[in-house]
């Protein structure tokens, strides 16, 4: 019986130790790792709208599925310096490999862009969608095209199914986008 | 320095290689090891949290009682573990991102509680710490001269800026486990041919 509480004791105190050694490192790191999320989203907007001037969160969209398996997280509304207004929809939708998680930017009837924050395609080929070379064929593209691959959308070679995932995603969100938010928004 | 406690460093770099000889923990190795900056962070990390649970478990080996031992060690294993976590999202973004699950992962990397279990709960505290370094040297090596030839051959990068022409075809197959499996048993070929020819 001694032994069973000396053990006892023994792992209350370690476990102690390294729970209070542990919540001293939280207790710097944690607003660190926070500013670095927010700083990520940050530079993406900057990258789909040069022209920023400020972003705000629009309310009333988050967490919002939408057909598809498509799951919108937030969206954000971003005024412009030539005093228009553009809309960052950050949302999630299936790849080949799992979720995408991405922003997508609109203005007027057009696509401005996508940022892909997460994804777990396969390396070497799916994970090809973060390139410049991939996305930048969404940069204002008209939102009535096709988004098709092979017709309009030049896939990445050996990942078809990654190309046509984000394309149809842009498009599908791009209709949610034209429908409810550009309405209200502007 | 004593000669034994250089042999204790000595071992892990070649004779006993946690990697190509006692073989644990390969899982992380493949997955990581895809491109240089991974390897040098996984390596780094992996260090860290083994030299930290040797001494902490040789330093307490007479007061851990002998029931209570594997979780008192997971402790030792996950405390450091979790900091390198936290540090690495909160100063090397990037680095976490790409690394994704497997820096937490260390908690359960074999070649660590099996150092601790095996050797260093057992052994003085300079002995555990030669061979914790020996270890993490050993580890450190291995991954970084795979994810060398990895990414350079597989991805046709080297720290993530192109080096070759655009005539270049990278060989996909080593930025996938499989041919991570090939180039660990060539390593490990090579190791063996040496080591039999200086015994």
């Amino acid at each position: 019986m001694n032994k069973i509480i000396k053990s006892g004791i023994t792992v209350f105190i370690i476990a102690t130790i390294g729970a209070i050694l542990l919540s001293w490192v939280y207790s710097f790191t944690s607003p660190k790792i926070e500013e670095q999320k927010i700083q990520t989203v940050k530079n993406a907007i900057t990258e789909i709208f040069p022209n920023i001037l400020n972003f705000e969160i629009v309310s009333g969209f988050s967490n919002k599925d939408i057909s598809g398996g498509i799951k919108i997280i937030e969206v954000y509304k971003v005024n412009l310096k030539d005093g228009k207004v553009g809309f960052i929809i950050r949302a999630k939708f299936s790849g080949y490999g799992g979720k995408i998680e991405s922003l997508i930017g609109y203005e007027e009837e057009k696509c401005k862009g996508i940022y892909v924050l997460e994804h777990s395609e396969t390396p070497g080929l799916g994970s090809k969608i973060v390139e410049p070379s991939f996305r930048n064929q969404f940069v204002n593209k008209n939102l009535s095209d096709p988004f098709k691959v092979k017709s309009d959308i030049t896939p990445i070679s050996g990942a078809t199914i990654s190309s046509n995932a984000v394309s149809t995603a842009i498009k599908k969100i791009g209709n949610f986008y034209l429908e409810n938010i550009k309405k209200g928004g502007s | 320095m004593k000669k034994s406690l250089l042999n204790e460093f000595m071992k892990g770099l070649t004779r006993e290689n946690p990697i190509l000889i006692i073989m644990l923990g390969l899982c992380s190795v493949l997955a990581v090891s895809t491109d240089v900056a991974n390897g040098v962070g996984m390596s780094l990390g992996f260090s860290f949290v083994l030299i930290t649970a040797e001494l902490l478990s040789s330093a307490f080996r007479k007061i851990i009682p002998n029931e209570v031992r594997i979780p008192i060690f997971l402790i030792f294993i996950a405390v450091p573990t979790t900091i390198v976590d936290l540090i690495m999202k909160a100063y090397f973004p990037p680095l976490s991102k790409s690394m994704g699950v497997f820096i937490p992962l260390i908690v359960v990397n074999c070649i660590v509680l099996g150092r601790v279990e095996a050797f260093s709960s057992k052994k003085s505290l300079s002995e555990s710490f030669m061979d914790s370094l020996g270890m993490a040297f050993g580890y450190s090596w291995v991954i970084i001269l795979l994810s060398v030839i990895r990414e350079i051959l597989g991805k046709g990068t080297f720290l993530g800026k192109e080096i070759f022409s655009k005539n270049f075809e990278p060989m996909a197959i080593l930025s996938f486990p499989p041919g991570g499996f090939f180039l660990i048993a060539i390593f490990i070929a090579i190791l063996n041919g040496i080591l039999k020819r200086r015994s």
